[in-house]
C-alpha cells in the first residue's frame, strides 16, 4: 500500500510546456484574415484577379489613349468589390458560422476583431490595385508620374472607407444568404450603373441621371479626376466630400446594425 | 487556506435572464471555487446555455451579477484565464488545424506550445489540415484544443461530447481527467448523466430557470433515495409477481426481474412471505438518471 502511494506521489506531475509572453493576438489575426482571403478563390477572383484581367483584355485591345481612364475604372472597381462585397460576406458568413461568438469568448475584443477586418480588407484592396498598376505601367499601357500612381492608391483607400461602412451594414443586417444576394447584385448594378465597366457616356440617360447618386459613382470620380481622365469631371475635392458624408451616413447604418446584432445575440 | 479565501472562479449572484417575455433564468446564485469540477446538469432550453453564456460574458444578466475571478467578464481582457469549448460555435473552414491552435494560444498570457496542444486533443496527423476537411469529430476535438492551448485556470465546456461515439467520449473523459488532476477548474454542461458522474465532483441541477440541486453526484443520487431490487425468481409468474408488488414498477430484464422502489425491505418481506425463491438478488442504489427523472419532475 505504501509503495503505491509513495510511487503515485514521486511520479513527476505532468509537464506542460509553455512559452511566456502577453497576449498580443493581432499581429497573428491579422496573418489569419490574410491567409483566410488569399484561400477563397472567389475574393481572390473577383477582388484581386478580375481589375487586372479587365484591364488585360480592355486596355490592350483599345486605343492607347483609354488606358488612364481603364487604369481608374478598374482600381475603383477593385477597390469597391473588395470593400464592399468581399468585406460583407465575408462578416456575415463569420456571423453565421458561430465564428465572432466564440471570439467573444476570447481576450479579442469585437472592436479589435472589427478593426483588424477592416485593416486587412483594405490591404487586400491595395493589393489588388498594386497587381493591377504593375501590369498598366510595366506593360508600357500607362505612363504617370509616380506621384499620380501614389495619389491614385491613396485616394482609392480613402474611398474604400465609406464602402466598407456599407459592407460592415449589410454583413450584420441579415443572415448570410441574404448578404451573399445583395451584396453580389449591388456590386454588379453599381458597378455599371456608376460607369465602372464603361464610360458612362456609352449608357442610357437614365443610368447617367442616377449615377451621381451612387457612392461607387463618386469612387470612380475619385480615380477618373487623379489620372486626369475625359471621364473626371474635374471636381476632386467635391467628390471627396461626398464621400466622406457618404461615410458619416454610411457609419449611422453600420452602427444600428451592428446593435441590432448585438442586442439580439450577446445581449 | 490559501484557497479559502482565493477569489471564487465563477460567480453569480441572484441573476435573472430574460429574453423578451421569456425568463431562462430566475433569480439564480451559484459560486464556483477555484479548484472545483462542476457538472451543469438540465435538460434542454431550460438555462443551461444561458448561464454558461453569462459567464462567459457573451450575455448580459438582466438583474444581479456575474463575476469571472471578480470581475466583469463581459470585458474582452478578463477573460484571458479562461479556455472554452463552445456549442454552436463554428471555426473559418480556410484555415488550418495548426494556425488555428496558435491564434488560440495568443490570446493567453502564457499559453502551451501550439505541438503540445494538438497533441493533447489526439490532432497530429491532422495540424496542417483545413477545418473544412475535418469530419465533427475531429473538429469537436480541434475545439478541445482550443480550450487547452491557452494553459486557462477555467475550463468551461458546453456540452463536449455531443455526437462523439462511446469510444472518442471515453478518451475525451479520461483528457478531462488529466485537467482535472492538474487543478484546473472546469465547469461542463451536459444532458448525459452518465459524464456527470465520470467527470464531476459537483453537480448543479438546472430546470425551469431554476437550480433545484447542488451536491456531489452520491448526494443527488440520494434525493431519490430508492433502490433497485433485481432477482430471478423460480416459483412464480410475472403476473403473480406484478400482483404482489402491486403498484411499483416492475421490468423483466433478460431473465431477471427489477423493481424500483423506495422501501427495499418491505417488497423483500413480502416476496419472502409468500415462499418467494429467488436467486441472484441484488440492492443498488438509483443513479444519477433516476434522480434526475425525479429532480425534474419528468
Amino acid at each position: 500500500m505504501t509503495t503505491f502511494s509513495s510511487e503515485h506521489i514521486a511520479q513527476p506531475s505532468p509537464t506542460i510546456l509553455t512559452t511566456h509572453r502577453k497576449a498580443a493576438p493581432w499581429g497573428y489575426f491579422f496573418y489569419c484574415e490574410v491567409l483566410k482571403i488569399f484561400r477563397n478563390p472567389p475574393a481572390v477572383l473577383f477582388g484581386i484577379a478580375f481589375p487586372t484581367l479587365f484591364f488585360l483584355i480592355f486596355g490592350f485591345s483599345l486605343n492607347a489613349a483609354y488606358a488612364p481612364t481603364i487604369l481608374a475604372s478598374y482600381a475603383a472597381y477593385g477597390a469597391f468589390i473588395v470593400s464592399f462585397q468581399t468585406f460583407s460576406i465575408s462578416l456575415a458568413t463569420e456571423r453565421a458560422l458561430g465564428w465572432n461568438k466564440l471570439l467573444r469568448t476570447t481576450s479579442m475584443s469585437s472592436a479589435l476583431y472589427l478593426g483588424s477586418k477592416l485593416l486587412v480588407i483594405i490591404l487586400t484592396g491595395v493589393i489588388s490595385m498594386l497587381l493591377l498598376f504593375a501590369v498598366a505601367a510595366f506593360s508600357g499601357k500607362v505612363h504617370m508620374g509616380l506621384l499620380v500612381w501614389a495619389q491614385l492608391l491613396g485616394m482609392m483607400v480613402i474611398g474604400m472607407i465609406p464602402l466598407s461602412l456599407l459592407g460592415l451594414f449589410l454583413g450584420f443586417l441579415g443572415s448570410a444568404n441574404l448578404t451573399l444576394a445583395l451584396s453580389t447584385i449591388l456590386t454588379l448594378l453599381l458597378s455599371f450603373a456608376s460607369g465602372l465597366w464603361m464610360p458612362l457616356s456609352f449608357l442610357p440617360d437614365l443610368i447617367q441621371k442616377i449615377a451621381p447618386y451612387l457612392p461607387s459613382y463618386h469612387l470612380g470620380q475619385l480615380a477618373w479626376n487623379t489620372v486626369g481622365s475625359p471621364s473626371g469631371d474635374g471636381h476632386l475635392w467635391l467628390h471627396l466630400l461626398i464621400l466622406i458624408a457618404y461615410a458619416a451616413g454610411f457609419a449611422v447604418l453600420a452602427a444600428w446594425a451592428f446593435i441590432r446584432d448585438e442586442n439580439k445575440n450577446f445581449a | 487556506m490559501a484557497t479559502s479565501i482565493a477569489t471564487p472562479a465563477v460567480e453569480l449572484h441572484n441573476v435573472t435572464k430574460n429574453y423578451g417575455n421569456v425568463q431562462a433564468l430566475k433569480g439564480i446564485s451559484l459560486t464556483i471555487e477555484q479548484g472545483e469540477v462542476v457538472a451543469v446538469l438540465g435538460p434542454n432550453g431550460v438555462g443551461k446555455s444561458t448561464s454558461i453564456a453569462l459567464m462567459l460574458g457573451i450575455r448580459r444578466a438582466s438583474l444581479g451579477s456575474v463575476t469571472l475571478f471578480g470581475e466583469n467578464p463581459r470585458l474582452a481582457n478578463h477573460r484571458k484565464h479562461i479556455g472554452v469549448m463552445l456549442q454552436e460555435s463554428g471555426v473559418p473552414e480556410t484555415l488550418k488545424v495548426r494556425e488555428l491552435v496558435e491564434l488560440f494560444g495568443r490570446f493567453h498570457d502564457n499559453p502551451m506550445l501550439t505541438s503540445e496542444a494538438i497533441k493533447m486533443a489526439g490532432l497530429e496527423d491532422k495540424a496542417n489540415t483545413r477545418l473544412g476537411r475535418l469530419s465533427g469529430g475531429q473538429k469537436q476535438r480541434v475545439y478541445f484544443a482550443l480550450a487547452l492551448v491557452g494553459n486557462p485556470d477555467v475550463l468551461f465546456l458546453d456540452e463536449p461530447t455531443t455526437g462523439l461515439d462511446v469510444e472518442a467520449r471515453r478518451g475525451f473523459w479520461d483528457q478531462i481527467n488529466h485537467q482535472v488532476a492538474q487543478g484546473k477548474t472546469i465547469i461542463l454542461t451536459t444532458h448525459n448523466l452518465e459524464e456527470a458522474d465520470a467527470l464531476a465532483r459537483r453537480v448543479v441541477v438546472i430546470n425551469q430557470g431554476q437550480i433545484i440541486a447542488d451536491g456531489t453526484p452520491d448526494e443527488i443520487k440520494s434525493h431519490v433515495g430508492g433502490k433497485h431490487v433485481r432477482f430471478r425468481v423460480h416459483n412464480m409468474t410475472a403476473q403473480e409477481l406484478d400482483a404482489l408488488v402491486g403498484t411499483r414498477s416492475l421490468h423483466l430484464m433478460g431473465n431477471k426481474f427489477e423493481i424500483y422502489t423506495r422501501e427495499p425491505e418491505a417488497l423483500l418481506a413480502t416476496l419472502f412471505r409468500q415462499g418467494a425463491e429467488l436467486s441472484d438478488l441484488e440492492v443498488v442504489g438509483a443513479g444519477l438518471e433516476e434522480a434526475f427523472l425525479s429532480l425534474t419532475g419528468n
